[in-house]
């Protein structure tokens, strides 16, 4: 049977020689073909666990398989791109013979340069010296390089950093082209709207734990309603009667209940019915950034 | 192994450092060959005379190894730092390592590419000798007479020999300060001084009883080879086959360290 996951760590640690604990215990799985998102605030161990994936950093302790093959294993980085913490280039060569350079060592034809350079849209401007281009360049060449294998598994470690919107944009859209097909892309990121627009399962990274990983939308949870209403007494009495207990909850005054939308018109039917006067009542779904800020304690805005 | 090397020297062919280097290394050659000739035809000149017969062709192996070091050896200490360390500032550390060759395989690649970058610079420094040397012979109308054919080759194996020795100093710190302006820096200190005072400290102990420590370091046995090489033996507990040996070791032990640390090494 084919192996479904193309990553897979088992309580991967890394502690610096300082004492600093930079990724604890993380269990990670990444599924073949899908778009993961590992999210995490600046610091969190999201790099550092990207360098392990690729063979950069050794781990202090724990286990990982990447594309089948230990972390830095050839065999393994023969199937993986990456573009871990910026692109890393020769100021003085051409993007071109950046390019070919990198072909040279990963052993692939000089051809598969000019494909990866149309696919970045980067041939016309790839004759120019690497130092001289914009951050948007710089990071377009870098996507190039780490796609110049054709890899099964692209790495690609906050790859908008530095980026104006229009930039972002297209970077994003860059991502969605890549991922398509059967490759799988591992962004790191610490852009939610980055992530809930491309990704297919995040995980979570806080102070180097991997505090949570799943589909977006089991992130998020739920749609629901929210619902305020007086006497608040018989409103809950009555609206733990049409959805169950465990349906409803209060917080500040208003209930939430954890159901369709679309239900709204016979909610307030049946509370105005029962002489309930509803003041608010309107549908809720949380943002990445809210269960963002829940899993890894950031205040929001802070 | 074939593909990183192509792949270093498709990065290094037309590195401005490197291209730098060797221009830098053929002015000071063609310099010192118009310095000595100036005094040579001018009889008044401050640093007294010098003997025309000294810049024939004849001469010029001596001549052109006497341009190369230490100048060549402090050139040779700056481009190795440089080769290594901008890897670290560029961040290209980490795309050569996550490509697919293995990280001694890499460093390998990358020193053998360095090494035929001595070749290079020797090559250029020889070269420019001869031609200086020639020309001088024809304006003085004197016949060219060139040294045999292999004391041009030993010449050009002693000459390879010292940049390579000194250039893996500067190879080996890049890659342990991770930068090469403080590599450079560190690497120069070394050849213009510390040695320097380290060897006077330890030939003056206890009336020279560690003397055979002294003639280990690097800049010894760089001097005692081309001042042998030249008839004369300004260090003569140094033979020319122990300073080949020592250079020869220098050479292998700081590719093994260097390369060692960069198999072990965390890349952040």
């Amino acid at each position: 049977m084919e192996n479904t996951t193309i990553v897979e760590t088992h309580r991967l640690t890394k502690r610096y020689g300082s004492g600093v604990l930079a990724v604890d215990s993380v269990d990670m799985s990444v599924r073949r073909g899908e778009v993961y998102g590992f999210l995490g605030p600046n610091g969190a161990g999201k790099t550092t666990t990207l360098r392990m994936l690729v063979g950069l950093i050794r781990p202090s302790s724990g286990t990982a398989t990447v594309a089948g093959h230990r972390p830095g294993d050839p065999a393994g980085l023969a199937r993986i791109g990456s573009l871990i913490e910026g692109p890393g280039f020769y100021p003085y060569l051409s993007g071109r013979a950046n390019l070919k350079a990198v072909a040279d060592l990963a052993s692939v034809s000089h051809k598969r340069v000019e494909e990866a350079l149309d696919l970045v849209e980067m041939t016309s401007r790839a004759g120019r010296k690497f130092g001289t281009y914009s951050t948007g360049m710089k990071m377009r060449l870098g996507v190039a390089a780490a796609i110049l294998k054709d890899p099964e598994l692209l790495i690609l470690d906050e790859p908008t950093n530095g980026l104006d919107p229009q930039g972002m944009a297209e970077m994003r859209k860059l991502i969605r082209e890549i991922g398509q097909g059967d490759r799988t892309v591992l962004l790191s990121s610490h852009l939610l709207g980055e992530v809930e627009q491309i990704c297919d399962r995040v995980g979570v990274i806080s102070n180097g734990k991997l505090v949570r990983q799943s589909t977006v939308q089991e992130l998020i949870g739920a749609k629901g309603v929210v619902v305020k209403a007086e006497p608040a007494d018989r409103a809950g009495e009555m609206l733990t009667r049409m959805f169950g207990p465990a349906a409803v909850s209060r917080e500040d005054g208003f209930f939430r209940l954890k159901t369709d939308p679309s239900g709204s018109l016979e909610i307030n039917r049946q509370l105005m019915g029962s002489g309930i006067a509803v003041s608010e009542l309107r549908p809720f779904e949380k943002s990445l950034e809210e269960v963002f800020f829940q899993l890894t304690g950031d205040k929001q805005g802070s | 192994m074939i593909a990183t090397i192509k792949s270093e020297w498709r990065k290094n062919r037309f590195r401005p450092a490197f291209l730098v280097g060797s221009g830098l290394m053929a002015a000071i050659t063609a310099l010192f060959y118009s310095v000595s000739w100036y005094q040579a035809t001018h009889a008044g000149s401050a640093d007294g005379p010098v003997s025309l017969l000294s810049l024939y062709p004849s001469t010029f192996v001596y001549n052109a190894m006497g341009a190369g070091f230490p100048l060549g050896a402090a050139m040779a200490i700056v481009l190795g730092a440089i080769l290594t360390g901008s890897d670290y500032s560029w961040g290209t550390v980490k795309t050569v390592l996550t490509q697919g060759p293995g990280r001694l395989t890499a460093w390998t690649g990358r020193v053998i590419v360095f090494m035929g970058w001595m070749g290079i610079l020797t090559f250029v420094m020889f070269v420019i000798g001869a031609v200086y040397s020639a020309v001088i012979a024809a304006t003085q109308n004197q016949a060219v007479v060139w040294p045999a054919a292999t004391e041009i080759a030993k010449g050009l194996g002693t000459m390879w020999l010292l940049l390579a020795a000194f250039g893996s100093v500067g190879l080996a710190l890049g890659v342990l300060i991770k930068q090469s302006a403080a590599a450079l820096g560190v690497g120069l200190v070394y050849l213009l001084a510390v040695e320097i005072l380290a060897v006077r400290f330890i030939d003056g102990l206890n009336s020279g009883a560690y003397k055979w420590i002294g003639d280990l370091f690097i800049g010894q046995n760089a001097t005692a080879l081309t001042q042998n090489f030249a008839g004369r033996a300004a260090t003569p507990s140094i033979s020319a086959e122990q300073a080949v040996l020592v250079l020869m070791a220098y050479i292998v032990g700081l590719f093994i360290v260097a390369g060692a640390l960069q198999r072990v090494r965390d890349i952040t």
